[in-house]
């Protein structure tokens, strides 16, 4: 057996807090055990085309379904490249006036994930000129779905 | 109240009755403390104690920032400030408050940082003492009031220049 004396005992212990979890290491272990899918940035670069192709046409409601239900950007290997992203979401999100009629078509999980971009999006400079727009949405959601979407994403470790 | 401010102070409301479920959590680092953990400086903080920050934005000027975490929740707000005038009163009016911020509860002696114009904490103290829906509804009081309380002294301070301004200068007419 191995010098017992050198072992570090408090290391074994659950209650020691010398090792505090960060938003990072959840993230990164959220990626290694393939719960997030980490977006290369040729997929995230066909996501923004298809999307910005879309937009050009002005096809705003099947768009932003799309993003919604399929394609939740959790974590990319290039940040730029995620902005630009949001930059589009806020895009289709500002753009939509029929608020109504795509909540009816949108499932619980599909609105906590657009309340997640929606505060995302609020969070960040750039785009905090068209808050009312947003505030419009997250409105609908809370009134449909309830202060339930919120604590979802308050306590949802996969952030956008 | 005007129509798009509703939506906004209800997305407020309803984040905020989200975030007020707060427990008593003893500190884990410092054996018989209990202190508010999202006061905690955030590098020396472990990240499962707090939740996702919300922000609230209604335009560069208004915004509100809520930040809860197991046994406490910091809310700020912007205030609107739409010229310079309005920035003297909003400062003079916060740090009124903030000075008195002792026998004021929930309020915070400053705010967060230089963006946000007054700050809330809101501990599990406070919401075992008191009811959390009256909290949660004498802050978005607070939010309504102060708009027209601003706008109000605003009033007051032209109409009480241009009284002193005329005044002085009639002393001048011969």
């Amino acid at each position: 057996m191995e010098d017992w004396r050198k072992i570090d005992i408090d290391s074994l212990d659950s209650s020691t807090r010398n090792k505090r979890l960060t938003q990072d290491s959840i993230l990164n272990n959220f990626i290694e055990k393939g719960i997030i899918h980490t977006y290369s940035s040729e997929e995230l670069n066909n996501l923004i085309g298809e999307l910005s192709g879309r937009i050009s046409k002005n096809d705003f409601s099947s768009s932003l379904l799309d993003i919604v239900v399929k394609y939740p950007v959790y974590a990319s290997q290039d940040p730029e490249l995620k902005l630009k992203y949001l930059q589009l979401v806020n895009n289709c999100l500002v753009n939509l006036k029929d608020i109504d009629s795509i909540m009816k078509q949108l499932s619980q999980d599909d609105a906590d994930l657009l309340l997640k971009y929606c505060y995302k999006i609020m969070s960040l400079k750039q785009f905090q000129a068209n808050g009312q727009l947003i505030i419009n949405w997250v409105d609908k959601i809370i009134i449909k779905y309830g202060q339930g979407a919120v604590l979802r994403y308050i306590t949802d470790r996969k952030t956008i | 109240m005007s129509q798009s401010l509703k939506p906004y102070l209800n997305v407020v409301e309803s984040s905020l009755e989200a975030c007020i479920n707060l427990t008593n959590f003893p500190s884990q680092e410092v054996e018989r403390h209990n202190r508010p953990e999202i006061e905690v400086d955030p590098s020396r903080q472990s990240a499962e104690l707090l939740y996702q920050p919300i922000h609230i934005v209604r335009n560069e000027f208004e915004k509100v920032l809520i930040e809860p975490s197991v046994n406490s929740l910091r809310m700020s707000i912007k205030i609107k400030q739409s010229d310079e005038i309005e920035k003297i009163l909003v400062h003079k009016f916060t740090n009124f408050l903030e000075q008195r911020s002792d026998s004021f509860a929930i309020l915070r002696r400053k705010p967060i940082s230089e963006e946000y114009s007054i700050s809330f904490l809101i501990t599990n103290k406070h919401t075992e003492t008191m009811k959390s829906r009256e909290l949660v509804k004498f802050i978005i009081e607070f939010m309504e009031e102060v708009d027209k309380e601003v706008s109000e002294m605003k009033l007051f301070l032209n109409a009480r220049a241009r009284f002193v301004a005329e005044q002085y200068l009639t002393e001048f007419i011969y």
